[in-house]
């Protein structure tokens, strides 16, 4: 009955023109990020070269290729495709409550636990198709429009280069690993949803969380960096970054550093990234699913 | 005939609020079930608890002579419902509407069946328009068929008529005869309106402010032993002073309109008649009230005055 359920939730969610809205939206805000770079992209490439301490001898025809400028789109909207989740995830049962199909949804001879697990999956498919999407824009089509080359990644005090060799496997696991951060936020946002008989107030309750969470976590006070920031989901969330993040060794003399090819820096902080965010999914379901077999349908 | 739903002692609370109070009732096989009272009676709130929507405070549920609560998703695969207004997917067509509730009852009906129950309920010519372009009636008989697509044994309908015009209630009270003559359905129907029950009920409770007043076959409870009689006099106010002078005064229950209402054995009637000759009362009508809705308005009434 299980994956009845799911057909028919991912059935709901294909027939309904609001979820085809992120896509669209998506695919706009990917072509305006495209058509920016393809025009300024060696300004923009300036900007990120003179925060840099080092200087590199890299020109930048090849930092500017379809790799860097997917790593710059993953950048600027991984922060806001939260929203778009809260969409889709937060209307799952409260925009049913508000519709009054969930009083005949529940009245079928369906578990309610498989109800809000079937409207969960149903959530992570529909956000593994929305970053599939992105790979195909942000990164397939900006390889087509840009070419492909190593990828220059500039952090905070240093900067590196991955041979173009070593890259696509390191954008699977970021989509893979942000694919489990979305999930949080759909697992998050269906939780709210269990609670509401209207769409607006999940969806709203949503994104305020994840702004809160993402103005701690920006705030770098001990206060906050030593007590909350390492727990927060959203924290964790910008863990795909660290795939980007390779092991490196110094050179003789001064020659710099140079990566090691396959290798990641900071292992540990990813799988514990992982549990960190796999909790709170439990935790966000483990709720819902209390809730909602509890809950009178009075709507 | 066995029995289909048994309710005993059902109530629910909401914090200060009683909206159901120790209901007990019975609803036999092949029978259509009136479950009458006015908006906010209890009729919804019961009806949600059948089909676990909402838990009881107290009380048990059995239908098809298991406990709801142990046996849930066998008994509500035998059971259509629809559960005050017919609110499906809007955004989905008729035909996709019914084939995904059968899915959720687990049954799976060929296209021609599909075409078939949308074909009983008068859809069929618009199998294929979603569902936000239907009309009231429309939706309401759409409800109807993702009810039956599964061909349930039980048939729960919620305030079925609400909305509808005189021709969509004819429709649907043929529907529900059809469900019972000819399928031989257990149909448990709710309602407020009291002549669509005198219709099509065979059995009947009534229930007002969370419990129940009274059970029982419609043709007793319209036809009981103890009948009012409505009389109109060429002056009601000196003709009951005689009356009252008599043995009959004490059958004298209140003034209504132009009619003095009395309560009096059915057998009586006639010798009544008599008496009010006698006592040279110049009568323009005696006629006893038998509709459902002047039994329902006295038997409320006195459930009021009762709880007082």
């Amino acid at each position: 009955m299980f994956f009845t359920l799911l057909k028919i939730e991912l059935y709901k969610i294909g027939k309904r023109p609001r979820t085809y809205i992120s896509f669209g939206a998506l695919a706009i805000l990917i072509f305006l990020i495209q058509i920016a770079l393809k025009a300024n992209g060696n300004e923009f490439i300036d900007i990120i070269l003179s925060s840099q301490s080092e200087t590199f001898d890299i020109p930048k025809e090849q930092i500017l290729n379809g790799y860097f400028v997917c790593f710059i789109i993953l950048n600027m909207l991984l922060v806001h495709i939260p929203l778009l989740v809260a969409l889709i995830a937060a209307d799952q049962v409260s925009g049913e409550a508000n519709m009054g199909t969930l009083r005949f949804l529940v009245s079928k001879p369906v578990n309610r636990a498989q109800i809000i697990l079937a409207k969960y999956l149903a959530s992570v498919l529909y956000i593994i198709v929305m970053l599939i999407w992105i790979a195909l824009l942000g990164l397939f089509l900006s390889n087509f429009i840009f070419g492909t080359n190593d990828l220059f990644i500039g952090r905070q005090l240093d900067a590196l280069v991955i041979e173009k060799t070593d890259i696509l496997w390191r954008y699977v696991l970021a989509f893979l690993f942000a694919t489990l951060g979305l999930s949080v936020i759909g697992a998050l946002a269906i939780m709210l949803s269990v609670f509401s008989e209207n769409s607006i107030g999940p969806i709203v309750a949503t994104t305020a969380i994840v702004i809160v969470c993402t103005i701690i976590q920006q705030l770098s006070v001990p206060l906050f960096e030593n007590t909350i920031t390492p727990w927060l989901f959203t924290t964790h969330m910008l863990g795909w970054k660290g795939f980007f993040y390779p092991q490196s060794f110094e050179l003789v003399g001064d020659e710099g550093s140079t990566v090691i090819a396959g290798t990641i820096e900071r292992t540990s902080a990813l799988y514990k990234s992982v549990a960190i965010l796999v909790g709170y999914i439990v935790l966000f379901l483990s709720i819902a699913i209390w809730k909602f077999k509890r809950k009178d349908i009075l709507s | 005939m066995s029995t289909i739903i048994k309710v005993t002692g059902l109530s629910k609370e909401f914090k200060e609020i009683k909206a159901v109070q120790d209901l007990s009732f019975s609803v036999e096989e092949g029978t259509v079930y009136g479950f009458l009272g006015q908006n906010g009676a209890g009729k919804s709130t019961t009806i949600r608890m059948l089909m676990t929507l909402i838990s009881p405070t107290t009380g048990s549920i059995e239908i098809f002579g298991k406990n709801l609560r142990q046996h849930s998703d066998d008994i509500l695969q035998n059971i259509g419902a629809v559960i005050e207004r017919p609110d499906l997917y809007k955004y989905l067509t008729a035909y996709e509407n019914v084939k995904l509730f059968a899915r959720l009852s687990r049954a799976r009906p060929a296209d021609k069946d599909i075409m078939a129950i949308l074909e009983k309920v008068g859809l069929a010519d618009r199998a294929h328009s979603k569902m936000k372009t239907f009309s009231q009636g429309m939706k309401q008989r759409l409800g109807i068929a993702t009810a039956l697509i599964h061909n349930p044994d039980l048939i729960i309908l919620d305030e079925p008529v609400n909305g509808l015009d005189p021709q969509g209630i004819a429709d649907i009270r043929n529907l529900i005869l059809h469900l019972k003559n000819d399928l031989h359905k257990t149909v448990l129907v709710s309602s407020h309106l009291l002549t669509e029950m005198e219709m099509i009920a065979t059995d009947l409770l009534i229930i007002n402010k969370g419990k129940k007043v009274i059970e029982g076959k419609i043709g007793e409870l319209l036809h009981p032993d103890m009948v009012e009689v409505e009389l109109q006099t060429d002056n009601n106010s000196a003709g009951l002073e005689i009356i009252k002078k008599t043995d009959w005064g004490g059958s004298f229950t209140r003034k209504q309109e132009e009619f003095l209402l009395f309560l009096l054995p059915k057998k009586s009637i006639g010798a009544f008649n008599k008496a009010l000759v006698d006592m040279d009362i110049t009568v323009l009508s005696l006629r006893p009230r038998h509709s459902l809705e002047d039994y329902f308005l006295h038997i409320t009434a006195d459930s009021a005055i009762h709880k007082l």
